[in-house]
């Protein structure tokens, strides 16, 4: 049960140090990223202020090597911080030593130790704290019956499935009792379905321990799902923070109005037009009038007439049934999903996903749409989203 | 770096150097300086009771212009030259058929690897006995009069001999392992376009196994420039025949040790150093060049 | 479809494998059925012409001859001890220092490393005589610690040991961390249980390569009462240089405790030797 503030945070790797460290999750392909250089090192993480209310579930997400890991691991203590400052309920904790910062850790690859039984891994913490023997029996067997695996505390990490070493590892974690949970994308070394349900009992595990989260992933959906705010990152710096329908619905730049949502959104070279007060999208022939809230936001910022790049959700692609104000598109691949139907079409060169319900509000089908038919495509003025050259939501 | 270490970072130095402590003392009381003075003592005459005084280039110049130097030097490179090529024959033809499809071929490679638990010093006496003179099974099997390790022509053969014996089983386990790591569909591949047995060994076995094939012959390159307790135990210094048999490593042992020339002998490591050397320059260019390492 | 004259060759390959092997076996095997044998037969057996295959008693007085004539007890006590402390040393010392050269980052790690590297590109006999030297003048020729001496430290160990620290998941190391353990607890009861198969290996190879070394035994330990069983054995050799029955027997005896143990372990063993190979 802590609130953490992290002022300012920021991590450079010197020069010196080999570039191996800026990479060190291990399992993720290396990637070129664009982390910034600077006369003192490589910055993996710059300025990065976040204020965490007491048990809240904090999800930092990003494509690999913008940092959230290296953040996690800074919260941890696993790696020293370069520059600002971490408060772990009001006490200031740079220099603290891990095991005084009341945090636990539970990592991707589980990290169990092999020689020791489920039962000793998740007693190790608490022998090393010299907890009373029945306090450490009390404990273990308590959190070993939240996690379901009181069957196998007798077992060895190697006679666990994937899943089932996981549960350990959040037992191990648990156990201590801390006030900050930090999960580095414990998921990811599962299978599909078994990620699928592990997410709902981290959901779970949530309502039964009081604790503050810190969970990292480059999984959007696990983002969407877990957490109360998600701190969106990239190349070391911070695009966005908000709770999951606030980045879905209001995405601070084309960063993130990209990364969250599947199937993608679909971008267009449109031009900002400001007709009688009244702000409005142009792309082709087909002119839109932004909603009252988007007019209010873009004056607030005195948003002047330019191109633009506009962003529009699939599923807030709507067919119109007569050309005219349009956009006119030829379908490449239908893909019927049962109840909806995902166009890929080419709307003057540009790709363009399109999602439908199979069956209109009349009750009418839709299925009989075939590739190199034509699609008139038309969107509503409060969802699209307007990005200016820089990338940035012109309404931020 | 000019910023400071951190606590946990100046933590894991201290633990770290405390942890490297034992061990690097140890090598610098037992390795790294006996190594200085061992390179000084070659340039010394020992006057008795560890006292040296400096004599230049006198061990060296006395080294080159020994004729039973000269002969150990070239006793060593024969005896790698007898040893290394037919042992690895050898054990890559035991490794090869240790990989076929039998039985028992645990109970095989428990034999074969059997020598290298028995010290060299046990398993000597036996050859001595079987390569007796008089006595001798071998002489008895073949109605032979040789003197196996009493004349000087056979008596290198002989250790030779004994060398290989020794060293199969281990050097056939290696290669074992080698030849399991080619991957199984290489030959079914190869089969299918119709290549013979022994066109499959030159393009296939080989080139695969080759890596290992080289570490081995590395490992028993170094140690048969090294040798010196097995001739020790065949041969001892009393025997007529020594000088066609005795290794460097050997006069190392009677100089410094039976004669008590601890510079002489001091320059002899040093030159048996430089054979070593001239190894690891053949290993530092034959990675390079021979060996197939994309496996 | 069956192609018999390509399944009539596998056959013939199958056979001809098997006597290769058998043969090639007998041959190793050979000098050790013939040093048993011979260590039973009287001395007119083992020399006569033609050979005498099979002793035609069982003649223990052989071996009573090879006991009375060297000390075995203390022989095994002495080679026993040199093992033992030697496995001792090279296990506990690089076992640290493997796991702070391959986890542990410190200011002078590639120097000292470099030093370990140095030793194992050196051979052995190149530090003999200095090495004696020190012990002659601590007054300790004679000892077991004289027996013992050389290999307090493996810089092989140590080597051998990094490689298998490097093998395990650094999280591993982190998540002890985070759990409270300090360097030493995260090594000592984390990281060190886990390094089992290696220091099994270790301790094959440093016990086989001691209890095989001659030169340093003989060198530093003149008196008879203080030999190891090779260096014994080298004396008796000039002792009975005709008595082949009796020094059958005194090899058997050396023999014996180690073959005994790799009969018992000869999976750890092989796997173990060959896993260090290379050295």
């Amino acid at each position: 049960m802590a609130a953490l503030n992290l002022k300012g945070i920021t991590k450079i790797y010197p020069h010196s140090g080999d570039q191996k460290k800026a990479k060190k999750k291990k399992g993720e392909p290396e990637k070129k990223t664009n982390l910034q250089v600077t006369d003192q090192g490589v910055v993996a993480v710059q300025s990065f202020n976040l204020d965490i209310a007491d048990k809240e579930f904090i999800v930092l997400v990003g494509p690999s090597g913008c940092g959230k890991s290296t953040t996690l691991r800074m919260v941890a203590g696993l790696e020293e911080i370069s520059g600002g400052e971490l408060y772990i309920d009001g006490k200031l904790v740079n220099d603290v030593e891990p095991k005084n910062r009341n945090i636990a850790m539970v990592f991707q690859s589980y990290a169990l130790y092999p020689h020791m039984t489920v039962y000793e891994n998740m007693a190790f913490p608490l022998k090393l704290r010299k907890t009373p023997k029945e306090e450490i029996d009390r404990r273990v067997k308590e959190a070993a019956a939240i996690l379901d695996i009181t069957q196998y505390l007798d077992r060895k990490p190697k006679a666990l499935s994937g899943g089932q070493r996981q549960r350990v590892a959040i037992g191990r974690a648990i156990v201590r009792e801390p006030k900050v949970l930090l999960m580095d994308e414990p998921l990811s070394n599962l299978d599909a379905k078994l990620r699928n349900q592990m997410r709902a009992e981290i959901i779970k595990l949530r309502q039964k321990i009081n604790t503050t989260f810190i969970y990292v992933t480059h999984d959007q959906t696990e983002a969407m799902t877990l957490g109360d705010r998600i701190v969106i990152m990239k190349d070391g710096f911070i695009q966005q923070i908000g709770t999951p329908q606030e980045v879905f619905d209001h995405p601070a730049n084309l960063f993130v109005s990209g990364f969250i949502g599947m199937p993608q959104m679909n971008y267009f070279n449109a031009k900002l037009v400001n007709e009688g007060g009244k702000y409005a999208v142009s792309v082709e022939n087909c002119k839109v009038v932004l909603s009252e809230e988007k007019q209010k936001n873009l004056a607030a910022h005195n948003a002047a007439p330019q191109d633009i790049t506009l962003g529009v959700r699939p599923s807030h692609m709507v067919l119109a049934r007569q050309p005219g104000n349009t956009l006119s598109a030829t379908i490449d691949v239908s893909e019927l999903m049962g109840s909806e139907v995902h166009f890929h079409a080419n709307a003057n060169g540009k790709d363009v996903v399109v999602i439908v319900p199979t069956m209109n509000a009349d009750g009418e089908r839709i299925d009989s749409f075939h590739a190199g038919d034509k699609l008139n495509l038309t969107f509503s003025g409060n969802v699209c989203h307007i990005f200016g050259k820089d990338g940035r939501n012109l309404e931020f | 770096m000019n910023n400071k270490l951190s606590p946990a970072a100046r933590r894991e130095e201290n633990w770290g150097w405390i942890m490297v402590a034992p061990t690097i003392t140890g090598l610098v009381v037992l390795n790294l300086w006996p190594f200085v003075q061992t390179i000084y003592t070659a340039f010394c005459e020992h006057l008795g009771f560890g006292h040296y005084q400096f004599v230049g280039l006198d061990n060296f110049v006395r080294m080159f212009q020994n004729a039973e130097f000269w002969r150990a030097t070239w006793n060593t490179i024969l005896f790698c030259i007898l040893t290394v090529p037919v042992g690895l024959f050898l054990s890559l033809l035991v490794a090869m058929l240790l990989n076929a499809k039998i039985k028992f071929k645990g109970g095989f490679r428990t034999i074969f690897f059997l020598p290298l638990v028995c010290a060299p010093a046990a398993v000597t006496m036996v050859w001595r006995f079987i390569f007796n003179g008089e006595y001798g099974i071998l002489n008895q099997i073949f109605g032979t009069h040789i003197g196996w390790i009493t004349d000087p022509k056979f008596v290198m053969i002989s250790c030779a001999i004994v060398a290989i014996w020794s060293n199969i089983g281990y050097d056939a386990v290696l290669l074992l392992a080698g030849l399991q790591n080619i991957p199984k569909t290489l030959y079914e591949a190869n089969s299918i376009d119709g290549a013979g047995k022994v066109k499959q060994f030159f393009t296939i076995t080989l080139p695969m196994v080759s890596p290992t094939l080289f570490v081995v012959m590395i490992m028993r390159l170094m140690s048969a420039v090294k040798v010196y307790d097995l001739i020790y135990m065949m041969v001892e210094d009393t025997n007529p025949a020594v000088t066609s048999v005795q290794s460097l490593m050997y006069l190392f042992y009677r100089s410094s040790f039976v004669a008590g020339e601890r510079g002489y002998g001091s320059a002899i490591v040093l030159w048996t150093v430089l054979l070593i050397g001239l190894v690891t320059v053949i290993q530092f260019y034959g990675q390079k060049k021979w060996v197939n390492y994309d496996v | 479809m069956k192609n018999s004259s390509l399944e009539a060759s596998q056959k013939r390959m199958t056979i001809l494998t098997y006597v290769v092997l058998i043969a090639a076996a007998l041959l190793m095997v050979f000098p050790f059925i013939w040093m048993i044998l011979t260590s039973f037969k009287t001395v007119a057996e083992s020399n006569a012409t033609p050979p005498v295959i099979f002793p035609s008693a069982f003649r223990w007085e052989n071996f009573r001859d090879a006991v009375t004539s060297l000390p075995f007890i203390k022989l095994y006590i002495n080679t026993a001890l040199m093992i033992f402390f030697r496995v001792i040393c090279a296990v506990a010392f690089s076992s640290m220092a493997g796991y702070a050269f391959a986890m542990l980052e410190f200011r002078g790690k590639k120097l000292l490393f470099g030093i370990v590297l140095m030793q194992m590109s050196l051979p052995s006999q190149i530090f003999i005589i200095p090495q004696y030297q020190m012990v002659a003048h601590m007054g300790l020729a004679n000892t077991i610690f004289a027996l013992v001496f050389p290999g307090i430290v493996s810089a092989f160990g140590v080597f051998f040991l990094r490689q298998t620290y490097m093998g395990i998941p650094k999280e591993i190391g982190e998540a002890a961390y985070l759990d409270g353990c300090t360097q030493w607890q995260t090594f000592y009861k984390v990281m060190f249980p886990l390094t089992g198969t290696s220091v099994a290996a270790l301790t094959i190879f440093t016990a086989v390569f001691a209890y095989s070394d001659l030169m340093w035994p003989l060198v530093v330990n003149s008196d008879l009462n203080m030999m190891t069983l090779s260096s014994g054995l080298a004396t008796l050799r000039g002792q009975f240089s005709t008595n082949f029955p009796v020094l059958m027997a005194g090899s058997l005896l050396a023999m014996l405790p180690m073959v005994v143990l790799y009969l018992i372990f000869q999976k750890q063993f092989i796997e173990g030797i060959a896993s260090t190979g290379g050295k």
